[in-house]
C-alpha cells in the first residue's frame, strides 16, 4: 500500500499565500483592539501596544461591565436585532412567496412598486415627520417597521422560491393542500439556506445600525449599543468647540482608548458567535442566483 | 370557480383598504390645520387661567459629553421644587447633538429648550420663527437682562439681523480659562544650557541646537492638522480666514497680510531643517500623544493639562528618568506682533447658548427658569451643586467633595458635569472663578503668571458680527474656494513645494477669488455693528 499525497501546484501555493496575507490584514485590527483593551494606559499612550497586551489588566473591562448604561444598550441591541430580524423575515418571505407565484394577480404592478422603493426614497425629513405622526417616534417600531422589507433581499428570496419545482406544489394541491400550506410546509422548509443568508444580513444590519436609532430615539434608555460605541469613539477623535472648552476648564478628559476597545470586543462577541452556526447555510445561500439553467 | 370569485373579491377589498388607508394617511388631522403659534397661545392662556404652577414637562435637548443619563441631574430636583417642572433632558453627545439639531430644525420639531445652540445658528433660524426672541421678554427676566446689558459690545454681538436676541449665552465672570498655550521640553533646554526662547526666531535656534545633539527629535509637533493656523495665528496677529485686527480696528483676511507671510516663512525654515515634525499636517491626537511621551516632540501649542498628562505618562514608563519635563512657557512674539498674546476661552459663551423653541407650550415657565439660572443661588448650585454634598469650602474657595472626579480628588468616581449636570458648560448659565484650581500646581502657577503678563486674546476680541441672509450666502460661497486655496497653498509653502517668492502671486489669486470682497462684507457688517453699538442706551 503506497500512501498517496495530494500534489500542490503553483496556484495552491500562491492562493494560500495570498489568503494568509488577507487573513493577517483582516485579523490585525481585531487583534490590535483586543490587545489595547487588555493593556494599561501609559503603554497605549506611548503607542507601544501592537498585538500583544502590555501592562496586562482587566481594568477597562471592569469599568465597562460596571456601567449599567452599557448593559441596557446591550439588552436593547439584542431586542432590536431579534424583533427586527423576525419582522424582516416574516414580511420578506411572505412577499417573496407571493411575488414568486405566477398566478398572483397584479404581480407585475406590485413588483414594480416594490422595486421603485430601491431607487426612490421619501428623504430623511419626510420620513422623520411620518414616523412622528404615526406615533412611532421614540419607540422600537420606528427602527423595525420602516425597513421591514429590503427590496434587495426580497428579490433574492423570490428568485430562490421561483427556482423550486412547480411539481411539488401541484402534488400538494392534489393532496388537498392550499396556498398557506404550500408556503408553510413546503416553501419555507425548502428555503432554509436563503432564509439563513438574508437573516444574517438583516441581523448584522440591525446589530450595526446607529443612524436610525440616533434620529428616532430621544430617550437614552432606548439607545442600542452601537450609538454608545460611536459616541465613545467620536468623542475621542472629534474636536469641536465644546470639547475644547471642557479641556480649557480642566474638565473630564475623553474616554480612554482601552475603554473603547473593551466595549468593541464585548459588542463583537455575540455576532461572532452566530457565524459558525449558520455558516453551512451561508455558503449555500450566497451562491443563490449565481447560476441559471 | 369559487376560488376565482374569492380572489377577485379579496383583491377588490384590498384595493379599497389601500385607497382608504392612503386617504386617511394623507388627510390632515383637524388640529394640524391650526398654526402652531395659535395652538401655543391658546394653551398658554389655558395654563395661565388654571393653577399658577400646574405641573408641566419641559424638554431640554442637552449636549452631554459622556453616555450618561439624567437620573442624578441636580436640575431635575431644583426645577421640580421651584417651578413644578418635570425636566426631561434629552442627552446627546457631540455629533449626535448636531445631527439631530439639523433634522429637528429642518422639520420644525425643536424641543422646548436647546442647550447649546451656536450663536450663528440661532441668529439664522431665530428671525425665521424657530426661536423665541428673548429680548422681548426681558420684563420677565430681570436677572438675565442685567447680565446681557452689562456690556454693550456683548449685547450688540448677540443681536440677529432683525436686532432681536434669540439665544441665551453663558457668562464666565471673573474667570480666565486658557486654551492652547505654548509648551516646551524644559529639561532639554536646561540640559544644553540654552535660554528659554522668547520669539519664534529664538525657538528656531533652540531647536537647531537640540537637533544637533539629538538628531532623532521631531521638533515642533501638532495634532490640529491644518487648524494649527488657529493656534499659531494670534502670535503673528493673523488667522487662517477673516479676523479682527485690533491694532488697525479692522477686519482682515489673514493670508493677504504681513503676519501670515512671516508665519509661513518661519515654518518653512523649520521644515527645511527638520525642526518641524514631518507628520505636522497629518498627525492624529494619538500620534501626537505618542510624540509627547516618547521624547520626539520638543515644542507644541496645546492645552496646559496635556503637559501634566505627558509628564505623568512618561514617568510611569521610565521611573528612572527624573528630568523629563514638558513645561508651559511664556507666549512667543514675532516681528509682526510684539505683544505676548494667548488664546483664552470665551467669557461670554455664545457657543454654548440656549435657544427656546417657538413650539413650546410652556414659555412662561421656561422664562422663569432662565431668569433663575442667572441668580447667585443658581450660579453656585449649577457650578458646584449642594454644599457639603457635592462641594466643600476650602477657605474662600470651593472644591468638589472627594467622591467627585477632579485633579485634587484622585479617588473621585463621579463626573460632576456629565453625571450630575453641574459644572456643565452647556447647562449652567453663569460660572465664577471661585474654586480651587483644577490644574496641577506648575500649570496653575504659570496660568497666574499669564494673567499678569500676557494679553488675553478672546476670539476676535469678543466681537461677533451679524450678517444678513444675502451676506451670509455670499460669505459661504466665497469661503468654499478661499479655504481650499489657503489650506493647499499653506502646506505647499511650508513644505517647500512652492517657493515663498510665489507668495505675491498667491495673494493676487486670493484677491481674484474674492478675498477683498470678503473683507468688504465684514467691513460693512462691522460698521453696522458699530452703529448698533452706539444706538444702545
Amino acid at each position: 500500500m503506497t500512501k498517496t499525497y495530494k500534489k500542490f501546484n503553483a496556484f495552491d501555493i500562491i492562493n494560500t499565500l495570498l489568503m494568509t496575507i488577507i487573513i493577517c490584514i483582516t485579523l490585525y485590527p481585531l487583534l490590535y483592539v483586543v490587545a489595547i483593551s487588555f493593556s494599561s494606559s501609559e503603554f497605549v499612550q506611548a503607542n507601544m501596544v501592537k498585538i500583544i497586551p502590555k501592562g496586562f489588566n482587566f481594568g477597562a473591562y471592569a469599568e465597562v461591565m460596571g456601567n449599567e448604561f452599557f448593559w441596557t444598550a446591550y439588552k436593547n441591541t439584542i431586542l432590536y436585532t431579534v424583533v427586527g430580524t423576525s419582522i424582516n423575515l416574516v414580511f420578506t418571505c411572505t412577499l417573496a412567496f407571493c411575488l414568486s407565484r405566477k398566478e398572483l394577480i397584479f404581480r407585475d404592478a406590485i413588483s414594480i412598486l416594490v422595486v421603485l422603493t430601491m431607487f426612490f426614497s421619501g428623504g430623511l425629513i419626510p420620513n422623520f415627520l411620518l414616523i412622528k405622526w404615526l406615533g412611532m417616534y421614540n419607540t422600537i417600531w420606528a427602527i423595525v417597521i420602516p425597513g421591514a422589507i429590503s427590496t434587495y433581499n426580497m428579490i433574492i428570496v423570490r428568485t430562490y422560491m421561483q427556482g423550486l419545482p412547480e411539481e411539488i406544489f401541484e402534488s400538494v394541491r392534489i393532496d388537498g393542500g392550499n396556498d398557506l400550506q404550500i408556503y408553510l410546509k413546503i416553501v419555507l422548509p425548502l428555503s432554509k439556506p436563503v432564509i439563513a443568508t438574508i437573516g444574517l444580513f438583516y441581523a448584522v444590519g440591525h446589530w450595526n445600525s446607529y443612524f436610525a436609532p440616533m434620529i428616532y430615539f430621544k430617550d437614552r434608555a432606548l439607545y442600542p449599543l452601537q450609538i454608545i460605541l460611536r459616541e465613545m469613539i467620536v468623542e475621542q477623535t472629534f474636536q469641536d468647540m465644546a470639547g475644547d472648552l471642557a479641556e480649557a476648564f480642566g474638565q473630564s478628559p475623553p474616554t480612554s482608548e482601552m475603554l473603547i476597545s473593551s466595549s468593541i470586543v464585548i459588542a463583537l462577541i455575540p455576532i461572532l458567535c452566530v457565524y459558525p452556526f449558520i455558516q453551512k447555510y451561508f455558503v449555500k445561500g450566497v451562491m443563490i442566483g449565481s447560476l441559471k439553467g | 370557480m369559487n376560488n376565482k370569485y374569492w380572489r377577485k373579491g379579496l383583491s377588490i377589498g384590498l384595493a379599497v383598504a389601500l385607497m382608504a388607508g392612503t386617504l386617511v394617511g394623507c388627510g390632515e388631522k383637524k388640529d394640524q390645520k391650526q398654526p402652531a403659534s395659535e395652538v401655543k397661545q391658546e394653551e398658554t392662556k389655558v395654563e395661565q387661567k388654571t393653577e399658577e404652577k400646574a405641573p408641566v414637562e419641559i424638554e431640554f435637548m442637552l449636549l452631554n459629553n459622556k453616555g450618561t443619563d439624567d437620573k442624578q441631574f441636580l436640575a431635575k430636583k431644583i426645577f421640580k421644587d421651584k417651578f413644578n417642572v418635570d425636566a426631561k433632558f434629552l442627552l446627546n453627545t457631540k455629533d449626535a447633538h448636531s445631527e439631530k439639531l439639523k433634522l429637528l430644525i429642518a422639520s420644525n420639531q425643536l424641543p422646548d429648550v436647546v442647550c447649546p445652540i451656536i450663536d450663528e445658528n440661532a441668529k439664522d433660524i431665530g428671525p425665521k420663527g424657530a426661536l423665541v426672541p428673548v429680548d422681548e421678554h426681558f420684563d420677565k427676566m430681570p436677572n438675565f437682562e442685567k447680565y446681557m446689558k452689562e456690556d454693550k459690545a456683548v449685547y450688540t454681538s448677540c443681536m440677529a439681523s432683525d436686532e432681536h436676541i434669540y439665544f441665551i449665552p453663558r457668562f464666565a465672570t471673573d474667570s480666565v480659562n486658557f486654551k492652547q498655550v505654548p509648551m516646551i521640553r524644559k529639561d532639554l533646554v536646561e540640559k544644553y544650557n540654552l535660554s528659554m526662547p522668547e520669539t519664534f526666531d529664538d525657538l528656531y535656534d533652540v531647536l537647531k541646537t537640540i537637533k544637533k545633539e539629538e538628531p532623532s527629535i521631531a521638533g515642533v509637533i501638532n495634532r490640529n492638522k491644518i487648524n494649527f493656523l488657529n493656534t499659531f495665528g494670534p502670535y503673528y496677529n493673523t488667522d487662517v480666514g477673516m479676523y479682527y485686527n485690533k491694532e488697525k480696528d479692522a477686519w482682515e483676511f489673514g493670508p493677504l497680510h504681513e503676519g501670515y507671510k512671516e508665519l509661513l516663512t518661519t515654518m518653512n525654515k523649520m521644515w527645511k531643517d527638520e525642526l518641524l515634525d514631518q507628520d505636522f499636517f497629518t498627525a492624529s491626537t494619538q500620534q501626537w500623544e505618542e510624540k509627547m511621551v516618547n521624547g520626539a516632540g520638543v515644542f507644541t501649542v496645546d492645552y496646559g493639562v496635556r503637559a501634566t498628562n505627558a509628564n505623568e505618562a512618561y514617568k510611569k514608563l521610565h521611573p528612572e528618568d527624573k528630568d523629563f519635563n514638558w513645561d508651559l512657557m511664556m507666549p512667543l512674539t514675532t516681528n509682526t506682533n510684539k505683544t505676548k498674546r494667548l488664546n483664552v476661552a470665551q467669557s461670554v459663551g455664545t457657543f454654548t447658548s440656549w435657544g427656546i423653541s417657538t413650539n413650546t407650550k410652556h414659555l412662561d415657565r421656561i422664562l422663569e427658569i432662565v431668569d433663575y439660572m442667572f441668580t447667585d443661588e443658581a450660579t453656585t448650585l449649577f457650578q458646584w451643586g449642594e454644599k457639603d454634598v457635592t462641594y466643600i469650602e476650602d477657605g474662600d474657595k470651593k472644591k468638589f467633595a472627594s467622591n467627585i472626579k477632579a485633579s485634587y480628588n484622585p479617588e473621585g468616581t463621579i463626573e460632576a458635569d456629565n453625571e450630575l449636570g453641574i459644572n456643565n458648560l452647556n447647562f449652567m448659565r453663569v460660572s465664577k472663578d471661585d474654586g480651587v484650581t483644577m490644574f496641577a500646581q506648575p500649570v496653575a502657577d504659570m496660568f497666574e503668571q499669564y494673567k499678569k503678563d500676557v494679553e488675553l486674546y478672546e476670539n476676535n476680541y469678543k466681537i461677533n458680527l451679524t450678517f444678513t441672509e444675502e451676506q451670509q450666502e455670499k460669505i459661504n460661497n466665497l469661503n468654499v474656494n478661499l479655504n481650499t486655496m489657503v489650506t493647499e497653498m499653506t502646506v505647499k509653502f511650508i513644505t517647500g513645494e512652492k517657493s515663498l517668492e510665489e507668495m505675491d502671486q498667491f495673494i493676487q489669486d486670493l484677491e481674484k477669488n474674492g478675498a477683498k470682497e470678503l473683507e468688504e462684507i465684514y467691513t460693512t457688517s462691522y460698521k453696522d455693528y458699530q452703529q448698533k453699538l452706539s444706538n444702545i442706551k
